[in-house]
């Protein structure tokens, strides 16, 4: 694992050789963009520029919307991370169905791994977050390969809580597809959670 | 303005098909609530084993959902616009809404517009003459509680480019009861027994029993729908689109048992609706994303989409197997009380 940036207490994480969906276009590769198989996709204009952005005070890296893949979509993966003891990884993400939460499994050093959740609401369904997430960043069109149509739309903050006394190896996710990470940021132990050590 | 007093918010709820979240609408807009019975008895979507395709409008559960409230749903089937119009201006000068059947290629408001044609349903609440507007509600995806030029929705209610259209226009005008009823235990139990029957399957091909025979033939079927899409890929295209719905229906039916055995427990104080209930609940989402798998795999990798697809689809036949056990057991439990049935 390499490529990732140190932020403070955070450590922003390349997901870029796992990324396998385009979710994110300009007007001027719309089409190539495909986020949940019928061809939408999100104007990355209206989100913040590619590169680091910070959201609720958690840094996040923003994918390129001309990169040829820009997310993750779940299809049970595993993701092996930078080594370290975290208090959490901050998720940006979204689901392109509805709501939906899926088991992530936490591999730490020595075993045994750690069944935790992982759920993002839809992206089109702005007003309540349904699985516990922060706002993220919003657009204001759907686009499609054709054209853009107002309708608000979210990318959501999730929070999953590791355990900082144990080091953290990777995260292996169950295969549901509807659900996309677009970045992923861990934030070190000591930080707020550091009571609990 | 002619319309109704439509002061309910835009809320959308993604789980749910157009049509049962326009149906939830309306019983709010008549002060009925607690839609879960009513759609707990909701036995309607019907599966065609000989083409594989739902039918699922009208929808047969419309009717006898809304008689147990005291509700009526009129269907009308109109040569054209300009008469359906009429009378539906009319009702709205009575005060109430009326429900359309639209072709969602023609929604001008609405992301669906020119994306290929499908039978949608929305409500018209108010109508104004001087700008030719309706004002409508749209409780699908889309959002939407606006204007609509006239001419849209007569071309739009136009359902001759729908695969199953041979219709011209349909709506449905609603009368509602007199006064907002009130669940009495009568009504209850009628509606326990009738959503159980169709939850386990009493002629009703979308019941679980009747379900779960559909499964293992759709898991057989699957196989080769698969084969065919690797080899060509366009040609399947129309076919998974529509398996994709059909998945989509049977998942939000899984949901409706889920939630009446859910509510049922509650109302009769028993713990064992408890279990089925979670099945059914789990059901849904693995429906779901089975319906979502089916529109991923002909725009990302089908090879790798196939292997995973079958894999939910024999999770998915197993936990079938669980909620019908489990129905079969309250169906005996009630069985033993029917001595103390009334109604």
């Amino acid at each position: 694992m390499g490529g990732e940036i140190r932020r403070g207490r955070f450590t922003l994480v390349d997901l870029t050789p796992y990324f396998n969906n385009k979710g994110l276009s300009l007007p001027q590769n719309r089409t190539q963009a495909n986020l949940g198989g019928m061809g939408s996709s999100i104007p990355a204009e209206e989100l913040p520029p590619p590169g680091e952005f910070v959201n609720c005070g958690v840094p996040f890296l923003m994918p390129d919307a001309l990169w040829p893949r820009d997310n993750m979509a779940l299809e049970g993966q595993e993701l092996p991370l930078p080594r370290g003891r975290w208090d959490r990884a901050h998720f940006l993400g979204l689901s392109d169905l509805s709501s939906f939460k899926g088991e992530v499994a936490v591999v730490y050093q020595g075993g045994p791994e750690e069944l935790s959740s992982l759920g993002f609401s839809a992206f089109n369904s702005v007003a309540v977050p349904l699985c516990g997430e922060k706002p993220g960043p919003t657009a204001r069109r759907l686009r499609t390969h054709l054209r853009d149509t107002p309708m608000e739309l979210r990318l959501w903050h999730q929070t999953l809580e590791l355990d900082p006394r144990r080091e953290l190896l990777a995260l292996r996710f169950e295969d549901i597809p509807v659900l996309h990470v677009f970045a992923l940021t861990l934030e070190e132990a000591g930080g707020d959670g550091g009571d609990r050590l | 303005m002619i319309g109704v007093n439509w002061d309910l918010p835009t809320e959308f709820n993604d789980n749910l098909t157009c049509v049962s979240w326009t149906l939830a609408r309306l019983l709010r807009f008549y002060g009925i609530d607690d839609p879960s019975l009513v759609f707990g008895t909701s036995l309607g979507f019907r599966l065609d084993r000989a083409t594989q395709e739902l039918l699922w409008w009208p929808p047969d559960w419309v009717e006898p959902a809304g008689r147990l409230y005291g509700l009526t749903f009129r269907e009308h089937d109109v040569p054209d616009f300009d008469r359906g119009w009429e009378r539906i201006v009319e009702r709205l000068r009575q005060g109430h809404p009326t429900i359309v059947v639209v072709d969602a290629n023609w929604l001008t408001y609405s992301p669906y517009f020119g994306r290929g044609h499908f039978g949608h349903c929305i409500t018209v609440v108010g109508y104004e003459p001087e700008t030719w507007e309706a004002t409508v509600v749209d409780a699908g995806a889309s959002r939407y509680l606006g204007p609509m030029p006239l001419d849209d929705l007569r071309r739009a209610m136009d359902l001759h480019g729908l695969p199953r259209g041979g219709t011209p226009v349909r709506y449905f005008e609603i009368v509602p009861p007199p006064e907002p009823p009130r669940l009495d235990p009568v009504r209850v139990r009628s509606a326990l027994q009738a959503g159980l029957r169709g939850l386990r399957g009493e002629g009703e091909p979308a019941g679980v029993a009747a379900g779960l025979a559909g499964v293992r033939e759709y898991r057989a079927a699957l196989d080769l729908l698969l084969g065919r899409l690797l080899r060509d890929r366009e040609g399947a295209a129309p076919e998974f689109k529509g398996h994709h719905f059909a998945c989509f229906f049977w998942g939000e039916q899984r949901m409706w048992y889920g939630r009446f055995l859910e509510q049922a427990g509650r109302l009769l104080g028993d713990p064992a609706f408890e279990g089925p209930a979670r099945v059914c609940l789990e059901l849904f989402e693995d429906w779901r994303l089975l319906s979502a798998m089916f529109i991923k795999a002909l725009a990302w990798d089908a090879a790798a989409m196939v292997a995973r697809m079958q894999r939910r689809l024999d999770g998915i036949i197993g936990l079938e197997e669980q909620a019908l056990c489990g129905l079969e057991r309250l169906l005996g439990r009630g069985a033993e009380e029917k001595g103390g049935e009334a109604g």
